[in-house]
């Protein structure tokens, strides 16, 4: 197995992008990752694609991908796995090029949320992730999915709603700042939780805006890296974990044990610990799953998270700063896209080229879970100079 | 005199009782179902307050309503998986009111269970077990003119009502209910003592559940007439020993004035879904391994513990439970109505839990830990098919 590198990434700004089609948001993310790579790339060195989108809404997505990007002439594979598809997607790229199948691959994620008025949307989007007899039924919309586990988090450990809050002051702060953010504004505290309820615990500043948007990386081969970059971003560590489907069949509703199993994998293909890493993106569909996030990952003890927080050492110029971008809360999220935008990010963080740059930054991790908080997958990147 | 007509009917011993209030209120005060209730949960709902023993010695049911909310689809399929009845047990569904019920009891044999179910306000359901035991009925007369003061057309919102008061009493009720009743149901109670004095009347169900509430609160020997319009049916009752009756009315609370979701939206359904998942979620039974012993819910093809295919036997699951994790519903979510809690709760005793809505309680106010118990709701209605399943009904604090 050899080695592989991110030697190009980019995306398109993310917001409610009524004036663009899939088609034309596929076409743009392809181009700003084209043009992002050092030593240029022509689209006939991709050896294969694979398209990381959740919900089909303009018809065949590998097609779809072929035929915006004018690569028909490659292969090209849809990947979805909810939430984490973007970073599954990648590990799927990962494989082929490290395997020596293929020297350049293209990793594109996607999704068009807004192209469905809000009502129907939210019945087509459940039942990409509910069992038709068991839940689907009974109302188990996205917040009150993760709500059940950060309910029992907040009533088996020390943590209140204003720690939830304090992820989306940290988050909203962040992504104030980035060109690429779907809400680039800063929120108080006071103003989180006095926000309207959505789903107990869970006001409306504590969960994601509905997005579009797309964004993709391009992985090469360590053989062939240097005719793209002379700074490329490694991937170390790539993995996808998995978790039983209904949420009444989960043991312990106080962890989401997917991302557990991924960051185990991921980790030990890194040979690295989660104390090694200076700057990760983390999945904040919700604010309570960021707090979470930081125990399954093992960037703290149980019931340690809050404390992170109250401390601010994930906070930019914190010990470990997480979601510089602004993460999914105020970047925003459209699925099949979140895990490549995490991957964007990252890959400039760790090239110091980043607008909220982590200085000195050398390892990264990308985290989704999504579902019915039944997968997630995790991506460990290294600088050029790790 | 001579309109009355000898019943045709038969002597039936009673032996157990169950009455059923919806926990909710309208604007008058008067009991009306929750979202999630219809004439087959309250069908459920009474005939399960009878009792495991009870229900084992259940060969037939009738079913009284004057107003089903389907006549073709799901209830009587839903009613036997919910109580758990063999399902080659003979369902019989009756239209009609108070009378209708009476009539029912008086033409069945021992281990019959006539259910009257009334889901307008005063909504409420009722059921009673044939055999031998409490209570004995003898058929006493019949009494049928047509006086057709309230109406209801099918596919009506609501009754057409003659606004003539007093034509209703003198020319309906008047002559349908005899000198010597002891109890009236079907009419309001105030009407009662007008038509006959000393006569009591029954205030919690007005149709075809009002017999039954009548029969829980007689306690001595006296005629029981139940009225409709011009059609009046009198049955002797005659204690004889002790009837099992057990009354599940909850503290009342307001309901909203609709329970209309705030968008509509059509819920996808897959009848083949349904079908599959009925036994399992309409009986809430779990899949237990033959080889191994391993529980699941929902059962599984392929056991979790030892790998096995096709092993799972379904065996029921208990009916109370404790709150494992809760979360609100605020938001308006298209095609339901809210807000609405969720909650995954522990059965006790199995290791298993499940997850469900939190019903007749207030939105939001279940807590982790609180106890209850499952009762069989309409977890939805997709594509206009109801779609039965196990609510939790949280512990009424004290």
């Amino acid at each position: 197995m050899r080695d592989v590198a991110i030697v190009g990434a980019g995306m398109i700004p993310f917001g409610e992008l009524f004036d663009q089609g899939i088609k034309d948001m596929v076409a743009r993310a392809f181009a700003a990752t084209l043009s992002s790579v050092d030593k240029g790339m022509r689209p006939d060195e991709i050896g294969a694609a694979w398209f990381s989108e959740v919900q089909s809404v303009d018809g065949f997505p590998a097609g779809l991908l072929a035929d915006s990007c004018g690569l028909t002439d490659i292969p090209v594979t849809r990947v979805e796995n909810a939430c984490a598809s973007g970073n599954d997607a990648l590990r799927n790229a990962v494989y082929a090029v490290g395997g020596g199948y293929v020297d350049v691959a293209l990793v594109l994620g996607t999704d068009k949320v807004r192209d469905t008025a809000a009502s129907s949307t939210f019945w087509d989007w459940m039942s990409t992730n509910r069992d038709m007899a068991w839940d689907l039924p009974l109302g188990l919309i996205s917040p009150a999915s993760f709500g059940l586990h950060v309910a029992r988090y907040l009533h088996t450990y020390d943590a209140t709603r204003e720690h939830l809050a304090m992820v989306a002051v940290k988050n909203h702060h962040n992504g104030a700042s980035n060109p690429y953010a779907h809400l680039r504004y800063e929120v108080t505290l006071e103003q989180v939780l006095a926000a309207p309820m959505v789903v107990e615990p869970f006001g409306l500043l504590d969960c994601v805006p509905q997005s579009d948007g797309a964004a993709a990386v391009l992985v090469a081969g360590r053989d062939v890296v240097d005719r793209y970059t002379d700074r490329p971003v490694w991937v170390r560590g790539v993995g996808t974990g998995m978790d039983r489907v209904l949420h009444a069949e989960k043991a312990d509703l106080s962890r989401f044990p997917a991302t557990e199993k991924a960051a185990r994998q991921a980790f030990t293909m890194a040979g690295i610990g989660p104390g090694d890493i200076d700057v990760a993106e983390v999945h904040d569909c919700f604010t309570g799953v960021e707090m979470m996030t930081y125990e399954d990952l093992g960037f703290c003890g149980r019931g340690e998270a809050p404390r992170l927080l109250e401390r601010g050492e994930t906070s930019l110029g914190g010990r470990l700063p997480v979601n510089p971008s602004g993460g999914l809360k105020s970047k925003g999220h459209p699925p099949g896209a979140t895990g490549l935008a995490q991957c964007t990010e990252l890959f400039e963080q760790l090239r110091g080229e980043a607008v909220n740059q982590v200085d000195g930054a050398r390892w990264a991790l990308a985290h989704n879970v999504g579902g019915p908080t039944a997968v997630s997958a995790v991506t460990i990147l290294a600088g050029p100079d790790a | 005199m001579d309109d009355r007509h000898a019943s045709g009917g038969v002597t039936v011993p009673i032996t157990a009782l169950s009455t059923y209030q919806p926990a909710w209120t309208d604007a008058r005060g008067l009991r009306v179902p929750g979202p999630d209730e219809d004439v087959t949960t309250l069908a459920v709902a009474a005939a399960t307050g009878l009792g495991p023993e009870a229900l084992r010695r259940v060969r037939r049911i009738v079913l009284v309503t004057r107003r089903p909310d389907a006549t073709l689809g799901t209830l009587p399929e839903v009613v036997l998986e919910a109580l758990g009845l063999d399902p080659a047990t003979p369902v019989e569904e009756r239209l009609g009111g108070a009378p209708a019920t009476l009539e029912a009891l008086l033409s069945v044999p021992d281990g019959t269970v006539v259910i009257g179910i009334d889901p307008a306000a005063p909504a409420a359901a009722a059921a009673a077990l044939t055999g031998a035991g409490g209570v004995v009925l003898d058929p006493d007369a019949v009494v049928r003119h047509s006086v057709p003061v309230r109406t209801h057309g099918a596919g009506d919102a609501a009754d057409r009502v003659y606004d003539d008061p007093r034509l209703l009493r003198e020319r309906g009720w008047r002559r349908a209910v005899p000198g010597d009743a002891a109890v009236v149901a079907g009419i309001p109670e105030k009407d009662v003592a007008k038509l006959v004095p000393g006569a009591h009347g029954v205030t919690d169900a007005v149709e075809a559940a009002a017999p039954l509430f009548a029969l829980a609160r007689i306690t001595g020997p006296g005629v029981l007439t139940a009225v409709e319009n011009g059609h009046g049916v009198s049955a002797r009752v005659t204690p004889s020993g002790p009837v099992a009756w057990t009354a599940s009315t909850r503290d009342p609370r307001p309901a909203p004035p609709s329970w209309a979701p705030r968008t509509p939206a059509e819920i996808p359904a897959s009848p083949a879904s349904y079908e599959r998942a009925l036994a399992a979620k309409v009986g809430l039974r779990a899949g237990q391994c033959r080889e191994c012993g391993e529980r699941s819910h929902p059962p599984r093809a392929r056991c979790l513990r030892c790998g096995a295919l096709d092993t799972q036997d379904l065996v029921a699951l208990p009916r109370t439970a404790e709150v494992y994790s809760v979360v609100t519903v605020r938001a308006a979510v298209p095609g339901r109505y809210g807000p609405y809690s969720l909650a995954v709760v522990d059965l006790d005793g199995t290791g298993l839990r499940t997850l469900a809505h939190v019903t007749d309680a207030e939105a939001g106010s279940t807590r982790i830990g609180d106890r209850g118990d499952l009762v069989l709701r309409r977890v939805a209605v997709r594509a206009g098919v109801p779609d039965y399943g196990y609510a939790f009904r949280p512990e009424e604090q004290p």
